[in-house]
């Protein structure tokens, strides 16, 4: 059913005119700003950019050009508010968008300032809403007292305070927030598609970044350090970020994504469309691709080893002679030299960054021997003997080092309570959608315990939404009957009639 | 609020469309208006290029520079921003101030930018009421430019031809002063060339060695001689048969002579008398005959002693004498062993003590020549360099190019901003301004419909 119109004469003829005064004042502002960058940009762009910025250099009117690409994205997005029937969808794909969007900045702040409106709204209206807290919240609790604990170890500890506000309000909040918008199986659903389209975006922006990077002869992404680029045998090739700040930040988040599309895409036939296995199967290569062109060797490795287990699990009764055929596969691959070729071609792959990450997880293990307790505060290990100045590259270290034993408490905590709410579903929940959900995330996890131990994502938002996310599966399995309660805050069913 | 088409979404828009024609009218009109009631303002640019690789200067030590190095500042891509720092720096701006000082400063650093442009060279951008003004500015400011490059280039040469000038009779006093030093040890320590002394000494050293042990050797060699030769010389009579005559045996000859004259008479005899009757033998032969053989086994038993011992002489013994004689020379020898042995010792330790300290002149004076060689080294190279700075100031640093081509011209002047741009981006500008307006009241709308608080 249609709405009804929303005619603008219900503003009254006051309301009109204003409203009329203000499309022309808009109007006359539009003109202002084309007028004086028309005049001005050239002046503007050699105070801001220099003399010779790549790819923009002297373009007139570039940022009217960029801010009518915004200007259309919001109305595009207000577009979406209306014909979604609210903010929630939005709000919900923004918080999406901004788990694969760590350089757009602010987007997960207004993400949550959005769902905070919606939420908001809905208490103004309704008087109270349901946002349950999960058993997760008590890990939390102790992770935050832990964090805390780097301001008695630290002696700038003022420098701290933003970054704890930040990963508070950015990160920790996810926990708290994601369960008590997720509470059905639909809006989990819903949420995955929206997670998978953003991915798909992302690694169309890593495309965009390779073409950039041919034309201008140098890499353009959003990193800009040295580590920008590997050389191969092939020559230099640029490492792309999609829309994270590293490469490797994208490979996890997009790998994660990819072996949760792989298990949905290969669910039994009948229990999933042919066009929709088929764009699942499609965005899974498209997805893979965009790992592969990270450059990221713990992402391949995490993706691969995912991937090839997934059949194992999804079709076990297949899976000796899908091993049959890996193990011959893999068996040729050694015999004719192809696979101690490739390992060595990868090994050799920014061989440097390889090498000092041995001697700093050792500076770490130190840093816990020292200070068992509780670490040596975050971001701690950069000035612990440390000559690179580097971040020990292992979550599990970097846990123990910075945080001590009660981190590793909090967080050991966090993976019991998860494990043991998805291991409970797992077993009880007679429904296949929840039971697939569980498998899926398990699989998908096992991206992040393989990429943890190269790589210090303990602070990744991406990492964070996992959590919760297995949460929400176990909140959504309590409905026996599979009917949606009423007192949904965040994304109520359509309407029988639409 | 209800879920909606798509459809929908855009016949709310049309139906908002009033709102987006007003939002583009105000664009379009807004532009109109800015147009007509602000000055125009034209854009002028003149070029201004710097070689890839010209002559360059390492502006910090000549060090490297000596003595053909580059002249004037690193011209790479990185300077040619550098170039940009000196435009914005307000040193250009100075120097046409001082050539314009009718000119505003402030309207100048705001009207002239620097930029490079796609060929690399350095862009001299002029915004003016007119576009005459424009490109007189434009090229009167690139000029200043050009000045002000090669006025850093030159002033920079010119101090470091100042400091080398100052330098040159410093370093060739410093060499001097070396080498004088150089030749007064060398005077010092009484040798103009220690290798050649060094290897004139081994060799000496050599030779003593060698006769040290020639003399050794000769001592032993008599020591072990000298019984052995006194020995043979007592067992040598002090005279010796010198000469011994031997002659015929007169008894042989005698018997030899006798055979003769027997066979002459038998030989007569068998003339006279038959012998070869066996009944008769003529007792003439007969007797004839024995006595010849008589005579003959007489002289075949004297065979052995045809010749005897007719006379001896005697003389010293000639081995004995040199026996004696050479056990003289040993004597003799054996007196001058110790004074050979003195000189030879005296003269080792004479070149020992040289030798000795040849390592430390050595060591000095190779100390002293790479000094000496440095300073020269650096002289020369001074001197060269400062050569080569004073050809190029004389002949004058001309490092820029503005060719003809590359000024500013009026007719090329364009207006700020261009009247299709303009109106192009205020359309679509407006176009999406009002788009947004549109969905933003019809958002805006529908929530004040469906939440009336």
């Amino acid at each position: 059913m249609r709405a009804e119109a929303v005619r603008a004469r219900d503003y009254g003829s006051a309301g009109t005119m204003v409203s009329a005064a203000a499309a022309l004042a808009f109007g006359l502002v539009i003109a202002a700003f084309v007028f004086w960058e028309g005049r001005d940009h050239l002046r503007f762009h050699l105070t801001v950019f220099g003399a010779r910025p790549m790819l923009i250099d002297d373009l007139p009117w570039l940022f009217t050009t960029a801010i009518s690409a915004l200007i259309l994205a919001a109305a595009g997005f207000f577009a979406w508010v209306i014909r979604s029937g609210g903010l929630d969808r939005p709000a919900l794909a923004l918080l999406a968008f901004a788990m694969v969007a760590d350089a757009i900045p602010a987007v997960t702040q207004v993400a949550i300032a959005l769902v905070l409106v919606v939420l908001i709204r809905r208490i103004l209206r309704d008087g109270d809403v349901y946002a349950p807290l999960t058993p997760l919240t008590i890990p939390l609790l102790v992770v935050i007292i832990s964090y805390a604990t780097s301001f008695l170890v630290t002696d700038g500890y003022m420098a701290l305070v933003p970054t704890f506000l930040f990963r508070l309000t950015s990160n920790m909040l996810i926990v708290v927030l994601l369960p008590a918008l997720l509470r059905t199986r639909r809006q989990i659903e819903i949420f995955f598609q929206m997670l998978l389209a953003c991915a798909c975006i992302s690694v169309g922006v890593e495309w965009i970044q390779w073409g950039l990077s041919a034309v201008a002869g140098v890499p353009i992404t959003f990193n800009t350090g040295s580590y920008n680029k590997v050389s191969t045998p092939w020559g230099v090739f640029p490492r792309l970020t999609g829309l994270m700040y590293h490469p490797n930040l994208q490979s996890n988040c997009i790998s994660t994504i990819a072996v949760l599309t792989l298990w949905f895409g290969l669910r039994p036939i009948g229990a999933i469309s042919a066009a929709r296995r088929t764009m699942y199967l499609v965005a899974y290569v498209w997805l893979a691709l965009g790992v592969l062109f990270t450059w990221s060797r713990s992402g391949w490795l995490s993706l691969g080893i995912t991937s090839m287990l997934v059949p194992v699990v999804r079709y076990p009764r297949f899976s000796p002679i899908y091993l049959g055929i890996l193990g011959a596969i893999g068996a040729v691959a050694w015999q004719t030299g192809a696979l101690k070729a490739t390992y060595e071609l990868v090994e050799n792959l920014n061989k440097a960054s390889a090498d000092f990450r041995w001697h700093i997880d050792q500076l770490a293990v130190e840093a816990f021997s020292s200070h068992p307790w509780i670490g040596l505060g975050t971001m701690g290990i950069l000035d612990y003997d440390n000559p690179w100045k580097l971040q020990v590259h292992d979550t599990y270290l970097q846990i123990a080092s910075e945080m001590g034993i009660l981190g590793i408490f909090s967080f050991a905590l966090f993976g019991a309570i998860v494990l043991a709410r998805m291991l409970w579903t797992l077993i009880h929940s007679k429904f296949a959608f929840d039971r697939d959900w569980i498998l899926g995330l398990l699989m998908a996890s096992i991206v992040a315990l393989i990429q943890n131990s190269f790589v210090m994502f303990l602070w990744v938002r991406f990492l964070w939404l996992m959590m919760p996310l297995a949460a929400c599966i176990s909140l959504a399995s309590r409905s026996e009957d599979g009917e949606e309660p009423e007192d949904l805050a965040f994304l109520p069913p359509l309407p029988k009639s639409a | 609020m209800t879920v909606d088409t798509f459809g929908s979404i855009l016949g709310a828009v049309y139906r908002r469309r009033g709102s987006v024609i007003l939002v583009l009218l105000g664009a379009i009109g807004g532009g109109t208006l800015y147009r007509a009631k602000v000055k125009p303002e034209y854009l002028s640019s003149a070029s201004v290029m710097i070689p890839n690789n010209p002559p360059t200067a390492n502006l910090s030590s000549e060090a490297g520079n000596l003595p053909n190095g580059p002249l004037l500042p690193d011209m790479s891509d990185e300077v040619r921003t550098g170039a940009i720092g000196l435009f914005n720096s307000g040193a250009v701006a100075d120097r046409m101030m001082q050539k314009r000082p009718d000119l505003d400063s402030r309207a100048l650093k705001r009207n002239l930018k620097g930029n490079i442009d796609r060929n690399g060279n350095v862009q001299v951008l002029s915004y003016a009421p007119t576009p005459e003004q424009a490109a007189e500015l434009a090229n009167q400011y690139a000029e200043c430019f050009q000045e002000e490059m090669e006025d850093v280039a030159t002033a920079h040469m010119n101090r470091t031809f100042e400091a080398m000038s100052r330098e040159e009779p410093i370093a060739l006093a410093a060499y001097s002063t070396l080498h004088r030093g150089l030749v007064n040890y060398l005077g010092s320590i009484g040798s103009a060339n220690l290798d050649q002394e060094l290897a004139r000494l081994l060799e000496d050293r050599k030779t003593i060695e060698a006769q040290s042990l020639d003399l050794d050797l000769a001592r032993v060699r008599s020591e072990a001689e000298r019984p052995v030769l006194q020995r043979a010389l007592d067992e040598r009579p002090e005279f010796a048969l010198s000469r011994t005559t031997y002659g015929r045996n007169p008894a042989y000859e005698d018997a030899l002579r006798r055979t003769r004259e027997l066979s002459t008479q038998l030989a007569l005899a068998r003339l006279e008398y038959r012998d070869d009757d066996p009944d008769f033998k003529h007792p003439q032969l007969e007797r004839l005959k024995a006595e010849l053989d008589f005579v003959r086994s007489s002289a075949l038993d004297l065979v052995e002693e045809q010749m005897v011992l007719q006379a001896t002489s005697e003389a010293p013994d000639e081995l004995a004498r040199r026996l004696a004689a050479r056990l003289a020379e040993m004597d003799i020898a054996g007196a001058s062993f110790e004074a050979q042995r003195e000189v030879l010792r005296l003269r080792s330790e004479a070149v020992d003590a040289r030798l000795a300290v040849l390592p430390r002149y050595q060591s000095e004076v190779a100390i002293r020549m790479v000094e000496l060689g440095n300073a020269r080294q650096y002289w020369e190279r001074i001197s060269q360099r400062r050569a080569e700075l004073d050809f190029h100031l004389r002949a004058g640093l001309h490092f820029t190019v503005m060719s003809p081509a590359m000024r500013a011209r009026p007719e090329q002047a364009k207006v700020v901003p261009s009247v299709g741009g303009l109106y192009l981006f205020c359309v679509i500008a407006g176009l999406a301004g009002g788009l947004l307006f549109a969905v933003t009241s019809e958002m805006v709308a529908r929530m004040r419909a469906t939440r009336p608080y």
